[in-house]
This record gives structure tokens, sequence and C-alpha cells, in this order.
């Protein structure tokens, strides 16, 4: 190995020094490296490196997966995990009924998610909650059966995972995934609380399932009679909701964190965001609440609660 | 006191617990007043190695306060030995002026470091190899280590396609 470009100094490295060097770096240099040149590539694959960038519990990870987990690498294993999979058994969390509000549901790491999980509805008695199955993933928590909220006025929707499940120094984003049924009501206004907690740290941000249309009508309706010039700008608020994009302009400043489509018809909002250090934070907690309108709230369709790394697309 | 003979036949004589610092050393040194040839590693590195050992030899023989060494015992989890990270403020500014060194000098460091295995001194100059691939496009690590790209080009769209998230605008 490089004889020919006695110079480049890297290559003449003993076998595993460059491995060691790329494991210093993140998943997204190792890519890059392996990019670089063959003697790389070898090295910026290598279970050293992917070793090191796994979570720290992935034995125990794998040991509560459903069905045994093929890899051919580490490399392919970490890539995997950032997909999907099923674990935890497949628990079933019981259907319970309870009078009272809020409607919580909790996915709990441990697997013992059967101790708090409430879901009852306020009110409807054809109510029927059909989010059964938990699913976790390393870095994505999701249901396997959707959740359907049926009606009600209070709504708490929590995911949890524990920090050391997910990669060290890495920054993580929350998304709940959901989509909104046809006769879906009461999801734009007042916008839903979103907060992300991790040990003491916590980040609490306001999102909006469906765009507002009261406002926007409540606001046509001004300018039509006068009591508002239709001003500039709509041009420029232009977001990547396609929905909202003509009804731009009507929007208070801060806006709540729009929602945006995904694949299959699924669309996800963001809760916020952590930086996993050393993943010895304890529980990551990712809420989602709208308890403060006191109204009905229908037909959304939860999937779930997805952590992903912040580079990931 | 041992005495180090270097590739190019430098003599260098050096307290135990400096020469110590190399696993190997100790390891072979039966008795205090033996001569070791090191017949790959030359008087140049030979002296920046023995720096290296002098200084931390020096540090590591005064015990550090227990809340640092709680700190750095948290950081290995791996199969690959990491050593624990340099706890002393002042030892860490040192080994940061250390490395300011080029790529070559670097790499003759960290060749005579694992020959000798020195753990610590190992980390060191690889973390700051690799802060120099942090950040950076394939073409651009190419460039800082002066490394020639053999793929060929189905190999190279291979690649990126296979990774395409990493290539994403920076």
């Amino acid at each position: 190995m490089g004889k020919e470009k006695e110079d480049s100094g890297i290559e003449k490295l003993p076998e595993g020094c460059i491995a060691h060097a790329i494991a210093h770096t993140s998943p997204l240099d190792a890519c890059r490296s392996s990019a670089v040149s063959t003697t790389f590539r070898a090295a910026a694959d290598s279970d050293l490196v992917w070793h090191r960038f796994l979570p720290a519990d992935t034995l125990s990870i794998l040991s509560s997966a459903l069905r045994p987990f093929e890899y051919s690498s580490k490399r392919d294993l970490f890539f995997r995990l950032c997909d999907s999979f099923l674990i935890d058994g497949g628990k079933m969390v019981p259907i319970r009924s309870y009078p009272f509000p809020p409607f919580f549901f909790s996915s709990s790491t441990t697997g013992q998610a059967t101790a708090t999980p409430i879901i009852p509805f306020h009110g409807s008695a054809s109510s029927q909650f059909l989010c059964c199955l938990i699913r976790r993933v390393a870095g994505v928590v999701r249901f396997s059966e959707v959740a359907e909220l049926v009606n009600v006025c209070w709504m708490e929707i929590r995911g949890c995972i524990q920090s050391k499940m997910l990669t060290p120094q890495t920054t993580y984003a929350a998304y709940l995934i959901f989509k909104l049924a046809d006769w879906s009501r009461g999801l734009d206004m007042p916008p839903q609380e979103a907060s992300v907690t991790v040990g003491l740290r916590s980040s609490t941000t306001l999102v909006r399932l469906q765009p507002r249309r009261d406002a926007v009508q409540a606001r046509r309706n001004r300018i039509r009679f006068g009591l508002l010039r239709p001003v500039e700008a709509p041009a420029v608020h232009t977001l990547n909701n396609g929905d909202e994009a003509e009804e731009v302009g009507e929007r208070d400043p801060p806006p709540p964190t729009p929602a945006l489509a995904r694949d299959n018809g699924w669309m996800e909002v963001a809760l916020g965001e952590f930086y996993n250090e050393k993943g010895e934070d304890g529980e990551v907690v990712i809420s989602f609440t709208e308890i403060k309108g006191g109204h009905w709230k229908k037909g959304l369709i939860v999937q779930g609660i997805e952590i992903r790394p912040k580079h990931r697309k | 006191m041992i005495k180090l003979v270097s590739g190019d036949g430098a003599e260098f004589e050096v307290e135990e617990e400096v020469a110590f610092q190399s696993k190997i050393i100790k390891d072979i040194v039966a008795d205090a007043d033996d001569v070791i040839p090191l017949p790959t590693v030359s008087s140049k590195v030979l002296i920046q190695v023995i720096e290296y050992c002098r200084k931390h030899a020096a540090v590591n023989s005064f015990p550090l306060s227990p809340s640092s060494s709680a700190a750095a015992a948290a950081s290995s989890s791996s199969s690959i030995s990491y050593s624990k990270p340099v706890s002393d403020p002042a030892l860490r500014a040192w080994d940061n002026e250390f490395v300011k060194l080029n790529n070559s000098s670097l790499f003759d460091i960290v060749i005579a470091a694992n020959y000798l295995d020195i753990e610590e001194l190992v980390d060191l100059v690889l973390e700051t190899v690799a802060d120099r691939i942090k950040g950076k496009q394939a073409q651009e690590i190419r460039r800082q280590f002066n490394i020639e790209n053999d793929f060929t080009p189905e190999e190279e769209e291979a690649l990126r396609r296979e990774n395409s998230w990493a290539f994403q605008n920076n």
C-alpha cells in the first residue's frame, strides 16, 4: 500500500490507526471518509469504527427484538437500527377506559408500558383506541398500530426513551407522525404545546397540526369589510406546507411550527431537538399536549413519535 | 537510568518512570542498566516521544483530584482501548501544543508510539488526525493528507449513492 505515493504519509500508518482516528469522528464523517480511497474505505467501514457509534445498550436492544436480527457488519447494524425495528416483545397495552381526562399515552422503554398508559376518551361511547404494540428503535419510537383520537377534550401524548439507547454526541430531533382524518376538528386553535426534556434541560415550543382556518377566515372577512388593508408580503411567507402557502401572511409572530408532509400520506411536525451528550442523562421525555383550549378535538391519527439524528433526512 | 538507542545510533538516557510510559519497555526491561535498541525509531522522533513521556511521567506521578478521575472513568465504554482522557487542564493544554505539527510528523510519532505501546500518545495523535478529518468532504480529506483517489468512477458513483445523505450540502 502506498508505494506509488511516498509522500502521502498516512498510508504508512499501521493498520487500524486510520480506523482508530475515524472512530474519533462521527457517522457522517465516517461515510465521507469511505469515499476518500480504498484504504480509507476499508478503515471507515470497519467494525472498530461503527462499534463506537452504536448505542451503548445495543446488545440489550438486540436481545429484545421480536425476530432474530441479522446484519452483515456493525455498520450495517447501525443503519438498520436507524430504520425500523420492533422490540419490547410487542407487548399489548390493555385498553382501559377511564371516566376522566387527560387522554394519556406513554411508551415506556423498559417494556413496563402497561403500568402507565391510560387511554380514556372523554365522552364518546363508541371510542376505540387502536394503539397497542409499542415499537422502539434506536432513534425511533413508534407505535406499530396507529392510535386514533376519536374525540377528546384534553390530550396528551408522551413518549420516552433512554438516552443511552441513542448515539452519544449527536443532536436528535423528535417528530410526531400523524394524519388528520377528513372529519378532524379542533386541532388548529389554540396551538398545541410540544416539549422535549432531557435530564434537567427542557425545551417547549408551539406546534400546529392543522392550518388555522378560523383565523384565516376572520382576517379575510376583516379585509372584505375594509377593516384591514390587504397588505404586502404574502409571497415571502411560502412555507413548505403546500396547503398553507396561499393563506400566508395570516400568522401571528412567532408562528407555531407547521406540519410537513411525509411519504405515504403521513404528516410530521417537529416537537423539538436535544443533544445527546454521553447518553447518561437518563430518560428523554417527549410530550405533545393541548389541555388549555378545553374544546373537543377529533380526527387525529397518530403513528408515533420518531426520534432521528439531525443530519439524517 | 535506561538507555534508549535510536535507529540512527543516537543514545538517550532516561529515568525509569519516563521510559515506562511505554508498556513494551516496561515489559522488557529486566535490569535497571539495560540498553534498549529501537531500530525503527529515528532520533528526531525519539526526542519528541521522550519529551512527551517526560511531561506525562511528571504529571502522572502526582495523584489527580478525585473528581477528575471520576470524569475520566465515564467515557471508556467500547472494545477499542481508548486511553482515559487527560483531565488535568494544564497537561491538556501542553498536549494541544505538542500536536501542533504537520501531518507527516504526526504520523511518524503515532508509528513510534504504536510500536512502543504508549496508548495515551497514540490516542492523542489520532484524535488530532480525526480533528483534521471532521467536517470535510472526501476531496478535502484527500487534499489534507495528500491521498490519491484510487476508486474507479463506477465505484465512486456507487459510494455516493450508498451514502447520499452524507454528501448533501456539506
